[in-house]
C-alpha cells in the first residue's frame, strides 16, 4: 500500500473523469484564490497610498476629482484647497448628524470653482437646520480641507426639499447639474472667515495616522496560501488513489500465474 | 490507531478554537454592522480587525490538521472537501467535527488491536 506508486498509474489516475473534474475544480478555486489575493494586495496598496495622500501637501481640489471620473482611492483623505464661490441657493441639510454627541445637521454647500465646476463643501454641523450660520455666504472664499468619498447609504431615501440623509455626488448632481464633481471636501479653515458658521467637523473617513492594513496584507498571503494547499490536496489524493490503482496492477500477476 | 487517535483530537481542538472564534465574530458582526454602525471605520474596536486576522491564521491550521487526519481516515477526496469548507461556515465546524468524532470513535472501536 504505501509502495510509490509508478509514473504511468498516476498519469493513468489523473485522467479519469473523476480526477479530471477534481483538477478542473482546483483550478476554479486557484483561479479565485489568486483574483482575490490579488484584490487584497491591491486594497493593501490602497491603504498605504491614501495614508501617504493624508501627509502630503495639499494639493487644488481640481487635480484630485475629476469632474467626470470617480474618486480614486488613494485620494480619500489629501489635503485640498479650492477657490471659488459658494452658491446658497444650491445648500442642502444633511439629516442626523450628530457632533460631540449632540443631534444636529451637517451643512453641505456647492462651492462653484474658476472652470465652472461645482464641488461640495461640508462647512461643518448646526444643532437645527435654522441655527444662525445656516445661510450660506454668497462670496468668493478660498477653502482648505480634506477629500471625502461619496457617502453610499440610504441612497434612496427622499427627505424634505433642502435636505439630504447622505452627502452622495450622484444624488447632488441631480440638484446642481453635470458639472458637479465627485467626493465632497470636509471643510477646515476658510478665507475669509464668516461668521456665524457652522462648526467644523473632523473628517469621516481618517485614514492618516492608521496601522499598516496588517488585515488586507494578511488576507492577500493567505489566499495564496490557500490555492498552493489545493495543489498539495489535489496531488496527494491523486497519489493515493494511483498507489491503490498500481497495487492493483501487482496483484494481478500474482493472482493469475498459479491458475 | 493511535496516529488515528493524535490526528483526530488535533482537528478536534482546530475545529473549536475556529469555530468558536468564528462564531464569536459572526455575532459581533451582526450586532456591530446592526446596532452599533461598524459601516463607519472609525466605531470599528481593533480588536475585531484583530480577531478577523487570527481567524485566518486559525482556519489555516485548520486546514492543515483537518487535511492530515481526512488523509489518515482515507476519506475521499469531496467528504475531505467538506471538512475542511465547513470550518469558514459559522457553527459548521462544530457538525463537522461531530461527525468526524463519531466515525473516528466507530473506526478506532472496530479494530482495537493496532497492526502498526
Amino acid at each position: 500500500m504505501s509502495n510509490r506508486p509508478t509514473p504511468r498509474a498516476v498519469l493513468r489516475t489523473a485522467v479519469t473523469p473523476r480526477w479530471l473534474g477534481f483538477a478542473g475544480l482546483a483550478l476554479i478555486f486557484i483561479i479565485g484564490a489568486v483574483v482575490l489575493g490579488r484584490w487584497q494586495w491591491e486594497r493593501t496598496q490602497d491603504i498605504i497610498q491614501a495614508e501617504q495622500a493624508a501627509q502630503s501637501a495639499p494639493r487644488p481640489v481640481e487635480e484630485v476629482s475629476e469632474p467626470d471620473g470617480t474618486l480614486a482611492n488613494e485620494l480619500i483623505g489629501q489635503p485640498v484647497f479650492a477657490e471659488g464661490n459658494y452658491e446658497a441657493t444650491g445648500q442642502v441639510m444633511v439629516l442626523h448628524r450628530s457632533f460631540n454627541e449632540q443631534p444636529g445637521v451637517w451643512v453641505v454647500t456647492p462651492l462653484r470653482l474658476t472652470d465652472g465646476s461645482l464641488i461640495a463643501v461640508l462647512r461643518g454641523w448646526l444643532p437645527e437646520v435654522s441655527a444662525p450660520g445656516a445661510i450660506a455666504p454668497d462670496a468668493r472664499v478660498v477653502v482648505a480641507g480634506v477629500v471625502q468619498p461619496d457617502e453610499g447609504f440610504y441612497l434612496e431615501a427622499k427627505p424634505a426639499p433642502g435636505t439630504v440623509v447622505a452627502i452622495s455626488s450622484v444624488e447632488l448632481r441631480k440638484l446642481w447639474g453635470p458639472k458637479t464633481r465627485p467626493g465632497y471636501v470636509t471643510l477646515a479653515t476658510q478665507q475669509p472667515t464668516l461668521t456665524p458658521a457652522p462648526t467644523p467637523v473632523p473628517p469621516t473617513v481618517v485614514t492618516d495616522n492608521v496601522a499598516f492594513p496588517i488585515q488586507n496584507f494578511f488576507y492577500a498571503i493567505q489566499w495564496l496560501i490557500f490555492a498552493a494547499f489545493a495543489i498539495v490536496v489535489y496531488g496527494r489524493w491523486l497519489w493515493r488513489d494511483a498507489q491503490e490503482i498500481g497495487a492493483e496492477d501487482d496483484q494481478i500477476p500474482t493472482t493469475v500465474t498459479p491458475s | 490507531m493511535n496516529k488515528i487517535k493524535g490526528a483526530a483530537l488535533r482537528y478536534r481542538i482546530m475545529a473549536w478554537a475556529t469555530g468558536v472564534v468564528l462564531g464569536a465574530l459572526t455575532i459581533w458582526l451582526i450586532i456591530g454592522y446592526g446596532f452599533m454602525n461598524y459601516a463607519n471605520t472609525d466605531v470599528k474596536p481593533g480588536l475585531y480587525r484583530l480577531l478577523w486576522t487570527a481567524h485566518g491564521w486559525l482556519y489555516f491550521i485548520y486546514l492543515i490538521v483537518g487535511v492530515d487526519l481526512a488523509f489518515r481516515m482515507r476519506y475521499s477526496i469531496l467528504r475531505t472537501l467538506g471538512i475542511l469548507v465547513a470550518g469558514t461556515v459559522p457553527f459548521m465546524s462544530f457538525v463537522a467535527e461531530y461527525f468526524v468524532h463519531k466515525d473516528v470513535m466507530t473506526r478506532v472501536a472496530a479494530q482495537p488491536a493496532d497492526p502498526a
